[in-house]
């Protein structure tokens, strides 16, 4: 049962995600300025660490939001939960480092990467909770993806 | 969190497994985090001893071109852009080195469409010196010269990289007057082209930089929507407005 929970929260977080990538993405390729209450998104969207030679993060962070629903919906057993888990790490990792650069260099506050940032913290939690659980638990229930 | 759960099995294998992961996981991110920070085109801008890049290309792009002020063509052209941008704004650099090039030799430099600048600051106050700076160059009908050159050697966003030091070297790269240019930036009149830039990009509603508007020289001008790196859709508005 807990893990259906951290299942269907998983998925629920990378589905939110890729709704944020997208706008991001779309607002990136459109060269419109995001809906920001922040007032610094434009200063990070257009900063030295908003692409990657040239992809931008934005579609990067959509990729990977995709790949993590991709890895809950089509793989079975301990593959789903290593694979979303080591994407969601992933993801946490990175976009721990772009928010530094977020506040300490560039100095300004994007608040829609803000919530990816939020997004994938909790995403890391709830998929380790998962990968840890199901390897104390050895339940088959794990398994099942919900 | 342990709740409903019992204690930990030892798992040998899946303990492995976990390793890994965590290995495939710190290297990954690893590695995305080198490319990113190695993104960063420039650090020349804050090594006073690194030699200045991109004063053989500006003066090959300018050179024979004429410039007023903040302006660069013929007054004659039949077509003027408006450029906004910023200086320390990557895009505005990606532009300028990748897009600018092409336009300029096929357009400003047959007559045809007629380039001004207009410096915007949002990103910080190196953008206000830089663009006081500029708007100094331009007393001496150079600011194009400065700019482009400021845009090869741009350093990192807000780093406090665009130094006196710095300045004197785009200067003397872009054969600029150095005590002249600099007695005039720290004056009131330098700023006044900043006010007008913000002013003129409210009222096209410019919220992002690089931004173009496009039109009849004399106006009425109309903004641009382009990917900056395309400079065939650069053409095509050109060449509806000469047709």
């Amino acid at each position: 049962m807990l893990d259906r929970r951290l299942y269907r929260t998983a998925l629920a977080l990378a589905l939110i995600g890729v709704a944020v990538a997208a706008y991001l993405t779309y607002v990136h390729y459109a060269g419109i300025e995001p809906a920001c209450s922040t007032g610094g998104c434009e200063v990070v969207q257009t900063s030295e660490w908003s692409d990657v030679y040239g992809v931008p993060v934005a579609l990067m962070g959509l990729f990977g939001y995709i790949a993590i629903v991709a890895s809950l919906l089509a793989l079975r057993g301990d593959a789903q939960i290593f694979v979303s888990a080591a994407l969601s790490l992933i993801g946490f990792l990175y976009s721990a480092y772009l928010t530094y650069q977020e506040l300490f260099t560039i100095k300004a506050i994007c608040q829609w990467c803000v919530a990816s940032a939020v997004i994938l913290t909790l995403l890391a939690i709830v998929t380790l909770w998962r990968l840890f659980a199901s390897s104390s638990s050895n339940s088959t229930e794990a398994t099942n993806g919900g | 969190m342990s709740t409903g759960y019992s204690p930990p099995q030892p798992n040998k294998r899946r303990n492995v497994m976990i390793a890994g992961l965590i290995a495939v996981v710190v290297v990954v991110a690893a590695i995305l985090i080198v490319l990113s920070s190695g993104d960063t085109t420039n650090t020349a801008a804050t090594d006073s001893n690194a030699p200045l890049k991109g004063v053989k290309e500006t003066a090959a792009m300018l050179d024979g071109i004429p410039q007023k002020g903040n302006t660069l063509g013929k007054k004659t052209a039949p077509v003027t852009m408006i450029e906004y941008a910023d200086y320390q704004c990557p895009f505005c650099r990606d532009y300028a080195l990748s897009t600018m090039p092409i336009l300029v030799n096929e357009y400003v430099r047959t007559g045809k469409v007629r380039m001004e600048f207009n410096p915007l600051t949002f990103i910080g106050p190196d953008s206000e010196t830089a663009a006081r700076a500029g708007t100094a160059a331009g007393q001496q009908n150079l600011e194009w010269n400065f700019t482009h050159l400021f845009y090869f050697n741009q350093g990192t966003e807000r780093s406090g990289y665009v130094t006196d030091a710095f300045i004197n070297r785009l200067y003397a790269g872009a054969g600029v007057n150095a005590s002249k240019a600099n007695a005039f930036r720290t004056t009131p009149a330098a700023a006044v082209p900043i006010a007008d830039a913000t002013a003129s990009a409210e009222k096209y509603g410019i919220a992002s930089t690089p931004s173009f508007v496009v039109g009849p020289t004399g106006g009425p001008y109309t903004k641009l929507e382009v990917e900056i790196s395309n400079a065939d859709a650069f053409k095509s508005a050109f060449d509806a407005l000469l047709k």
